[in-house]
């Protein structure tokens, strides 16, 4: 997503140099990383991914907050629990209490977390160059985009892919939707639902799944998974 | 296991999915890069070897344990049987799992003991099959045939034939046609009845009296064929063709032959054998037998003392055959000797010759008694060639003067050697010094033996240097799971192996007078002497019989690959030669624990009587 006003521009810049010199170094080398990244046509098997979900102080995309982050790399098509990222941003305030409830994340520990700079950074520097899965990944990618320009005056970030959309398209006839429902109909164990790296374990799985599968479906590429994602998506938003 | 190791394992797997019918571990991938610890489903393990029926793992097993452990690419497939979902955990965290967590490192060493008992099961198993192919019918004919072909030609006089028949030691001739090609058969039982009967004359051509159409068959025609086609022509014999030639001849005695070979028929048949090409058949007899008792699960030990006891018997029955001729021997008071091997009552089927004679007589008469006693033994040594037991190579031969000595002949060398043990005499020493009495006068042998086991065993310098003599071979152990191979990447069973216990053993046994010259026995009485764990003796002498029997094994292998006659050739160089690697890993770590356990019997001699 490029800026889309001068004044974006000009308002990102500013918020970067705002960032301690340490914080705009890490930036740097992200982005290097980032512009170097593999290209689309690296096979699959080569290519990493990361599961990614987050916990938001509410369901409204354009003004909840993210509180937690949770994220597993899928190399090789394997869930890596010894590549993953977990972080709790420290809030300005709590969330409501139903919220509270939701995610469980009492207001002691969002208060207690980390700086959301601090953070976001970190979460990037996991990131890397690898390709970015959600379930429901409208949703994060909103959140996630607009507290990275806002906290970090970082702009281009490059679209998630959507596990949501490609699961139909993988394993056809059935009428799964949520993310309990996928993980049922493959028989996961149910892991401790609603926080981000419980939810992230369980995208990482069926992006697992998905992976095996997927050369079966004639996807080979990171380019063949992208396309595949968009046409169903399309074919989602005419149904 | 520890909760720190358990954190340890979590924080370094991954999770897998295998779809069903992915194989998640295949041999051909070289060692397994993970433990795969099953989460969710079923796999497979299929053995290659059939003797072993496939087995299922389910949740929370871990495959492959063994492989891993062993650090080699294992034998077994792991293939998943419904949608598998594992933990991957890295090959060096699997090996620090197994360094920090006790628990695990002894959960590893069980499921290799299990495999242990397994293979034990497949090497019998290997061989039940094989003597259960040669108690059948359904084996090739060719199977059968034991030499190549003994024929004439259709023009050659009855009287050469049977001369060539003689000379050959066969019952059944071809004829065959100036092409080679065979018109017809001719044996004993058409001479009685076409030429002594009727009073044809010698000088006939034998293509007048023989049968003419004989039984041709293909060599890969089974046993049970060929008695079948022999039943309905009514013939005895068979000429096995292999593309329009000859390549033997088959008789019903043959067909039969092999299910007659138990130890008592065998001893029977060896007692009753009425000259050479008979003992030949017996020990042709002898390793049928040897192979069966394999089959069977005899360990190397009874094995060895078998094949042993029926070529002494052998050796014995051969003697009484030969000495009519010899009656100028008949007046002497001599024993026949076996040394090396066959004196440690140790002998596997290429053994070849190691024998001695020792006599007394008048001072005056040593030389005259000398040369009597030479002719017989070149003639017995002969004969045993011709038997299968090649001559020796180092000429340790009763017919060679310098193993053919009077008793005081004897003591004055063995007592040379045990006053100045030079290498030569260290050597001499450890052939010699394993004596047994096998024909003849054993009180000689018993007096002989008395006197040296009071006088080897008090001279330290002789013991110290036999001691060092049997430290000086290494067991062929390399860095790290591997074996120090030679040059052909093969590891010589004998010099490498057995020999190392056999020298050990015989060190023992001379400094604590133990009169046993039997490997075995020698260090179960030096370990009950010198107060060794019972374990460790018993882990000694096993590893010994399992170096011998894969010795063993290499060599009915290589008997029955090359044939008999082309094994014989090549027994000194190639039989006790073992390429480690082509062993399953199971071998392999059992040999290397073999090896081992040389080492640690070597360190208890140092320890016990080096000093």
């Amino acid at each position: 997503m490029l800026p889309s006003t001068f004044g974006e521009v000009l308002r990102a810049r500013r918020i970067r140099r705002a960032l301690p010199a340490e914080v705009q170094e890490r930036l740097r080398r992200v982005r290097r990383g980032f512009l170097d990244r593999p290209s689309l046509d690296q096979p699959l098997a080569l290519a990493r991914f990361v599961a990614l979900d987050l916990e938001t102080t509410g369901p409204r995309m354009l003004v909840d907050r993210i509180i937690s982050i949770g994220a597993l790399a899928v190399t090789d098509g394997t869930v890596r629990h010894d590549d993953a990222f977990e972080t709790t941003l420290r809030q300005d305030r709590s969330s409501e209490v139903d919220n509270i409830l939701v995610h469980q994340i009492g207001g002691q520990a969002q208060l207690g977390g980390t700086d959301p700079v601090e953070a976001l950074v970190s979460c990037l520097e996991f990131i890397g160059d690898s390709r970015i899965v959600a379930f429901r990944a409208e949703f994060d990618q909103t959140v996630f985009r607009r507290e990275v320009r806002l906290r970090l005056g970082v702009h281009a970030w490059p679209r998630f892919i959507d596990l949501a959309a490609l699961l139909p398209a993988m394993v056809p006839g059935t009428s799964n939707d949520t993310l309990d429902e996928w993980v049922a109909h493959f028989g996961l164990p149910p892991v401790g639902r609603h926080q981000a790296i419980a939810d992230a374990y369980a995208t990482a799985q069926l992006l697992m799944i998905v992976l095996q599968d997927a050369p079966r479906a004639g996807i080979e590429t990171s380019r063949d998974l992208r396309d595949a994602e968009q046409a169903q998506r399309w074919l989602g938003r005419r149904r | 296991m520890d909760r720190k190791d358990l954190e340890f394992v979590a924080a370094r797997v991954r999770l897998g999915y295998f779809p069903v019918g992915t194989v998640i571990v295949d041999p051909a991938g070289g060692i397994s890069d993970f433990l795969y610890i099953i989460q969710r489903g079923h796999v497979r393990v299929r053995n290659p070897n059939a003797a072993l029926d496939d087995e299922v793992r389910g949740t929370g097993e871990c495959f492959p344990v063994i492989a891993l452990s062993a650090a080699s690419a294992g034998s077994r497939t792991f293939e998943a049987t419904e949608d598998v979902f594992c933990l991957l955990l890295p090959r060096e965290h699997f090996d620090e799992l197994r360094r920090r967590s006790p628990e695990f490192a002894q959960f590893c060493t069980e499921a290799l003991a299990t495999m242990v008992q397994l293979s034990l099961g497949q090497l019998l198993h290997h061989f039940s099959q094989r003597a259960a192919e040669q108690q059948t019918l359904l084996e090739p004919i060719s199977a059968l045939v034991r030499r190549d072909p003994i024929y004439a030609r259709a023009d050659t006089s009855v009287r050469d034939a049977l001369e060539h028949m003689r000379r050959e030691g066969v019952r059944t001739i071809a004829v065959v046609d100036d092409a080679r090609r065979p018109v017809g058969v001719f044996t004993l039982v058409d001479l009685v009845e076409r030429v002594v009967l009727p009073g044809v004359p010698l000088s006939t051509p034998v293509a007048d009296v023989m049968t003419r159409d004989p039984i041709l068959v293909d060599e890969l025609s089974t046993a049970q064929e060929a008695l079948a086609l022999m039943a309905s022509r009514g013939f005895h014999q068979l000429l096995v063709m292999r593309s329009g030639e000859l390549t033997g001849i088959v008789t019903e005695r043959d067909l039969f032959s092999l299910q007659r070979v138990t130890m008592r028929n065998v001893t029977q048949s060896i007692r009753v054998a009425r000259d050479l090409p008979g003992l030949r058949r017996c020990v042709e007899d002898i390793e049928a037998l040897t192979h069966n008792l394999l089959a069977q699960g005899a360990a190397a030990e009874p094995l060895t003392h078998t094949i042993t006891s029926l070529n002494d018997t052998l050796t014995q029955r051969l003697f009484e055959l030969l000495l009519p001729e010899f009656p100028s021997v008949g007046q002497l008071q001599w024993c026949w000797l076996a040394v090396g091997s066959e004196g440690r009552r140790e002998q596997t089927v290429a053994t070849d010759q190691d024998n001695a004679i020792v006599f007394r007589c008048a001072r005056a008469e040593v030389a005259d008694a000398r040369e009597r006693l030479l002719e017989f033994a070149r003639a017995a040594n002969a004969a045993l060639a011709e038997l299968g037991f090649p001559l020796c190579v180092g000429n340790i031969m009763a017919g060679n003067p310098e193993c053919c000595l009077s008793l005081e002949e004897w003591r004055g060398r063995f007592a040379d050697w045990i006053r100045e043990p030079t290498p030569t005499a260290l050597l001499g020493a450890n052939i010699f010094f394993d004596f047994r009495p096998l024909f003849g006068d054993q009180l000689l042998a018993g007096e002989l033996r008395e006197w040296l086991d009071a006088t080897a065993g008090v001279n330290k310098l002789f013991l110290r240097m036999l001691v060092a003599n049997a430290l000086q071979a290494e067991p062929p152990l390399g860095w790290i799971r591997t074996f120090r191979t030679d040059a052909g990447e093969t590891i010589d069973l004998k010099t490498h192996g057995t020999r190392i216990f056999v020298d050990a053993a015989r060190a023992f046994a001379l400094a604590l007078g133990i009169t046993e010259t039997n490997t075995s026995q020698r260090i179960r009485v030096a370990g009950r002497r010198l107060n060794r764990d019972e374990r460790d003796i018993g882990a000694s002498v096993d590893a010994y019989h399992f170096l011998q029997l894969l010795r063993l094994r290499a060599q009915l292998g290589g008997l029955e690959a090359g044939g008999v006659e082309a094994a014989r050739d090549k027994l000194h160089r190639a039989l006790n030669r073992l390429d480690p690697y082509a062993l399953n890993e199971l071998e392999q770590r059992m040999l290397r624990e073999a090896f081992r356990q040389a080492r640690a019997l070597q360190m208890h001699l140092d320890q016990s009587v080096g000093h």
